[in-house]
């Protein structure tokens, strides 16, 4: 039994003993009195004797001073039994970043928070913290009551949030609140790369995210193609990004940038009542991704642009890095959005860049790794690139055939089964069709399905072909009824074709937020490192600083390490680990704390212990007075 | 407090004996005015005694004897001997036989005037009002005067603490009354106990049959007392309680609420009036009614008496019931 005192001020009503010595003392003094020849007419019984008026006054002197006591420590809160009785100590982390800001966001946090608050139990003691870099205690450990009050604290503000010290500070405050469950509930977007790190929990600690991100914020946003400018350093660049507001009547637009190349200053951005901007963002360069083993990219009209450094990849085989070039920067808008897709993938070191052309490019195209090939329709193949583009479906490859309105006779159609196919454009655009029918089951667009991921619906096509073909599997579908999106197999390769370019003139969604997950997920699809059923690590032991390589749960010194969207995704979290926790966790809740489906314990509360005891006090105190005087 | 009744009779308890002079002051004494008018007006009254007494003097009272009081009691055959003066010729000229006319005798008696000198009996509610001793000094001066003046001799005990404090053995001198009055005036008005205590041998004190007038509050158990009654009136006494209270007691009507003490015991308690009239008065009455019963019993006679009554009237009322029956 360690008692603990959780308000110790309220001690400071033990003083109050005070009141009943002092009473005591002045009853000491000789009081005038009304002499009467007799008081036995008064009472119900014979005058006690003196020693035992004596006693009695003692007597209830001892039993005041004890209640007050005893009434002093229920206040105080005295606890005799362990903190361990706790039913359950939960920890809500609270995101008050100012991407929390966007369109409805603020109110599903308070949903979402006072939703968390109503699955604790009863005595549940929950604790509030800000998340931030400098997390802020919103409310201590306390009941569902005090946490609830709470709520009106939850304005996102302007600071970024910073999950790190956040986490590390709740599972702090777990860690010391010993209870019979543990719990961490995080509110948050889950927008930007600091939900990359890693943080150590202990393994009593049930990890909830709660994701509370707006999808539909951007609906009224327009995001002109952006461009990439070059700063002369390897590692940093300019996205020059021209934001359109088409809800004028809106006060203010939120943007919120989320992926890696990003730093924190450049994010969750507020446009006061602004219909158009242009925003010139610093973009950290980060080394290329051990997985994405290169993009080939053929393009007539940006010939030279991509080119495998074959040699240096033959040369380099022992190291993972893959060098993929890309020289030049007077590409069309949409080739520059999808390097800007694809940054991360690629080594923008000038020094190591070699410009191979003609044979070497093909001969690169047929001894490649490349996982991806980006063909558009204009591309003039030769029978050798058809040759090596054969091969490399044979051997597993991935073709992204982009269909456009050009009607020149392509040799490649004929191997993925394409036979004929007739170009559609909207004659208005507000009437254009927009992608529906999405097979969400697909690993490429499975993505789309998830709750925090931004919808894909409301992209309108302008300008598509039409396919014919038994083979195709139609992916996205148009309003009309004609394939968007379509995935054809090839040997052991597979070709997704698109029925219209990622241009302006033909379609938005480059400008849509979903664009760039879509093409990391194609990245990552054909890089085979993200799956659906993603590989995730679990019981492997991590030596002390050690980073973990995959998303899992990882021993760690004693404690389970929680792996937190350690994939290559830019954009939005990866619950891979919360996933486990919770499985790991409803197990043991079903096992109970013996190992049977033993219900827990109620504890005893102490408070109603004390009350009982000053009750007692107080009746005898009565009795005592009560018996010598009427 | 239980009474214990000598089985071998042994002489009377020591007395304290009566000092010639006032005792020193130690307390504070309450101050006793006599009423020299009260003290005259009692001259005139008559008080006799209901049982048959037996005095060795003439007086008033019955006798068992026959005597040569006015009284007829019998006619006697004549027998050599007798005082001719007695013989009833009126019956002799009628049928030829002499009788004797013969009366009753008329007796003297001794009455003991016991008076309590707690500390309980130095109570008033209004100073307008005597104490209780002082009106239980003023009635006891009245009777002893009443006594004498019908030839009967007086005497006064004051009881304090179980015990007797003073004693002045019955008399019909000036000097005694005299005495008694200043045994009173100089009585310190403290202690407490029972009443009952020593009045047995107050009782064998008298030597016979007797008044015995106990004049107190009887604020104490009634059990003591009434085995002292039936003792007393084993002794062919006469006995007279005269229960004098203050009104205060009896109607309990200043209801102040406070600490009140006992005057004998000193115990404290915090009294609320308005709780306890009812039950107080109700106790009181009982009180009363039982003390009467236990009196009547024992062919005793009650008198409950308020100071704020005159000593006047309540003498005459004493007196009243003791007259002479035509």
């Amino acid at each position: 039994m360690n008692p603990s005192i959780l308000q110790p001020l309220m001690l400071l009503g033990a003083l109050a003993i005070a009141i009943p010595i002092i009473l005591h003392l002045l009853s000491l003094r000789p009081r005038k009195s009304i002499e009467f020849p007799s008081l036995r007419f008064f009472m119900e019984k014979d005058i006690p004797a003196d020693r035992w008026r004596k006693v009695k006054r003692w007597l209830v002197l001892l039993c005041r001073c004890l209640a007050i006591i005893i009434l002093a420590l229920v206040f105080a809160h005295l606890l005799f039994e362990k903190p361990s009785e706790w039913r359950e100590a939960a920890v809500i982390v609270v995101d008050r970043s100012a991407s929390m800001t966007m369109g409805d966001t603020p109110n599903r946090t308070e949903d979402a928070f006072r939703e968390a608050l109503n699955q604790m139990g009863p005595g549940s003691r929950v604790a509030v913290i800000e998340l931030d870099a400098s997390p802020e205690m919103l409310s201590e450990f306390g009941s569902v009551e005090q946490a609830s009050s709470t709520s009106n604290k939850l304005d996102p503000n302007i600071e970024s949030g910073d999950p790190r010290a956040a986490i590390d500070a709740a599972a702090a405050l777990l860690a010391g609140a010993s209870a019979q469950t543990k719990r961490l509930t995080i509110i948050s977007d889950f927008r930007g790369p600091q939900w990359r790190s890693i943080q150590s929990t202990d393994e009593s600690i049930d990890v909830e995210f709660i994701s509370v991100a707006d999808a539909n914020a951007a609906e009224n946003l327009w995001l002109e193609i952006p461009r990439i400018e070059s700063t002369g350093q390897s590692d940093q660049a300019v996205l020059a990004v021209r934001v359109h507001n088409e809800d004028t009547s809106s006060r203010e637009a939120v943007i919120h940038l989320s992926g890696d190349s990003f730093n924190d200053s450049a994010r969750d951005i507020v446009l006061p009542g602004l219909s158009s901007i242009e925003l010139r963002l610093p973009v950290e360069l980060t080394p290329p991704t051990p997985e994405i083993h290169g993009v080939l990219r053929l393009d007539p009209a940006i010939e030279d642009s991509f080119l495998l450094d074959n040699e240096r990849y033959f040369a380099k085989q022992s190291s993972i890095e893959r060098k993929v070039a890309r020289i030049s920067e007077t590409a069309s808008p949409s080739d520059v959005f999808w390097q800007a897709a694809l940054y991360p993938t690629f080594d923008r070191s000038r020094s190591t860049q070699q410009w191979l052309t003609g044979i070497d490019a093909k001969r690169a195209l047929v001894n490649a790794t490349t996982n991806l090939v980006i063909l558009d329709r204009s591309t003039p193949l030769n029978e050798i690139e058809l040759k090596a583009l054969e091969t490399y479906l044979d051997q597993g490859g991935t073709i992204f055939y982009v269909v456009d309105k050009t009607t020149t006779k392509q040799p490649f159609d004929k191997i993925i089964g394409l036979k004929s196919l007739s170009s559609q454009s909207a004659t208005n655009k507000l009437l254009a069709p927009r992608l529906t029918g999405f097979d969400f089951g697909h690993p490429l667009l499975g993505i789309f399905n998830r709750p925090d991921m931004t919808s894909p619906f409301g992209v309108k096509v302008f300008n598509w072909a039409t396919l014919q073909s038994d083979a195709i599997n139609p992916l996205i579908q148009l309003e009309n009824g004609d394939i968007a999106l379509g995935e054809i197999s090839i040997g052991n390769g597979r070709v997704f074709i698109s029925t219209f370019p990622f241009e302006r003139e033909s379609t938005d969604w480059p400008a849509r937020v979903s664009f760039l997950p879509f093409v990391q997920e194609l990245l990552a699809l054909t890089s085979g490192v993200v799956q659906t059923e993603a590989p995730t690590e679990t019981g492997m032991r991590l030596e002390s600083g050690e980073v973990a390589s995959l998303p899992g749960i990882y021993e760690q010194q004693g404690s389970r390490t929680i792996a937190v969207n350690l994939a290559e995704e830019e954009s939005d979290l990866r619950i891979w680990a919360s996933e486990q926790f919770q499985s790991a966790d409803e197990t043991d809740a079903l096992q109970g704390p013996e190992g049977g489906n033993n219900p827990p314990e109620q504890p005893v509360d102490p408070t109603s212990w004390l009350l009982f005891l000053a009750a007692c006090f107080g009746a005898f105190e009565l009795l005592i007075a009560n018996r010598t005087s009427l | 407090m239980s009474f214990k009744t000598p089985s071998n009779r042994p002489g009377p308890p020591p007395l304290p004996r009566s000092r010639s002079g006032p005792p020193p002051l130690t307390v504070a004494r309450p101050k006793v005015t006599w009423d020299p008018k009260l003290l005259a007006h009692s001259q005139n009254l008559e008080w006799l005694s209901n049982l048959v007494m037996a005095g060795y003097n003439q007086g008033l009272h019955r006798s068992p004897y026959h005597g040569f009081s006015s009284e007829f009691s019998e006619f006697r055959p004549y027998t050599q001997g007798d005082d001719l003066r007695f013989l009833d010729w009126q019956v002799y000229g009628r049928h030829n036989r002499p009788f004797i006319r013969r009366f009753e005798a008329e007796t003297n008696l001794n009455a003991l005037i016991v008076v309590d000198v707690s500390r309980s009996m130095d109570y008033h509610s209004n100073p307008d009002f005597p104490t209780k001793y002082q009106y239980a000094a003023l009635l006891a001066s009245a009777l002893i005067r009443l006594f004498n003046s019908q030839n009967d001799a007086a005497g006064l005990a004051l009881i304090q603490d179980e015990a007797v404090a003073s004693y002045s053995s019955p008399a019909n001198t000036a000097a005694k009354f005299k005495h008694c009055l200043a045994l009173m005036e100089n009585a310190q008005v403290t202690g407490g106990g029972e009443i009952a205590q020593p009045l047995p041998g107050l009782a064998r004190r008298l030597k016979g049959r007797g008044q015995i007038i106990l004049i107190s509050d009887f604020l104490h158990e009634l059990e003591g007392l009434e085995n002292a009654l039936k003792y007393i009136g084993a002794q062919r006494n006469e006995i007279s309680l005269l229960q004098v209270l203050d009104p205060e007691e009896t109607e309990f009507r200043s209801a102040r609420q406070g600490v009140y003490e006992d005057m004998e015991t000193g115990f404290r308690l915090t009294v609320n009036p308005e709780w306890l009239k009812a039950r107080y008065l109700e106790r009181v009455r009982a009180h009363q009614q039982e003390l009467e019963e236990i009196c009547k019993s024992h062919r005793g006679h009650f008198h409950l008496i308020s100071t704020q009554e005159a000593p006047f009237g309540i003498l005459g009322e004493l007196t009243a019931r003791r007259q002479r029956k035509p």
